[in-house]
């Protein structure tokens, strides 16, 4: 039973979501505007997430351990969170350079950051990205 | 034997870090006589268990950022993050835009 039902939990988790979006201002007069798109991810894991799995799915003193590893494990990761904890935070910095890769002019317009995450359970791709329209 | 799981536990794991928001502000047309560099402030916010000791660290980066360029700074890139520990946090402010001088 238990099984089973870790099983669907599994089957079904996996899913997009989206934490944060916004557009800035467009400008449709200055030329023709083509689409661009940069997308940065890293890959976020809930460790506290997967202790809690581990203890739902032991029994007895494994259960028990498991138990202990999610305390420890939520204590020492004290802090807000968007999605799964990430192992480096610099992934996101270079998404200004990447941007003038793709428009190398440097005229963007209709700027929409978007903060989004495609999740399965205490594994994630957290992704930042951006959409705009490059004009040339 | 438990100290010998957690304690690796601890080490690799009292290090993890949340991205919650990166905005990217307007690019401005640059023409090719100016001359354009990249400016960068960061500042902190330490949280221990939920008391807050610097409430303007995001001014001190805008600030800072402002400081490094006398002429135009576009394209700004903000990100907003948290680096998770025992106990405590920090949140971190990461400001970068584009400087035309010329």
């Amino acid at each position: 039973m238990r099984w089973t039902a870790l099983l669907v939990l599994a089957l079904t988790a996996g899913c997009a979501r989206l934490d944060h979006v916004q557009i800035g201002s467009i400008d449709q007069s200055q030329g023709e505007l083509v689409p661009v798109s940069v997308r940065l991810s890293e890959t976020g894991f809930d460790a506290t997430a997967a202790a809690e799995i581990g203890r739902i799915a032991s029994r007895g003193r494994t259960a028990e351990n498991f138990k202990q590893l999610r305390d420890i494990l939520a204590l020492i990761n004290m802090g807000p969170r968007t999605g799964n904890p990430v192992f480096d935070d610099t992934y996101a910095q270079r998404l200004q350079e990447y941007l003038l890769v793709e428009c190398p002019g440097g005229r963007l317009t209709g700027i929409r950051a978007i903060r989004e995450a495609k999740s399965a359970g205490p594994v994630s791709g957290e992704i930042v990205g951006v959409d705009a329209y490059c004009i040339r | 034997m438990k100290i010998r799981i957690f304690l690796p536990l601890m080490l690799l794991t009292g290090c993890t870090h949340s991205v919650h928001m990166q905005h990217v502000s307007d690019f401005d047309h640059v023409s090719a006589a100016e001359k354009r560099s990249v400016v960068t402030a960061e500042t902190e916010q330490t949280v221990v268990l939920g008391f807050v000791f610097d409430t303007d660290y995001v001014d001190q980066a805008k600030q800072q950022l402002m400081a490094q360029c006398n002429g135009r700074l576009s394209a700004v890139t903000t990100q907003y993050s948290t680096s998770h520990s025992f106990l405590h946090w920090t949140n971190k402010i990461r400001m970068q835009g584009l400087c035309s001088e010329g």
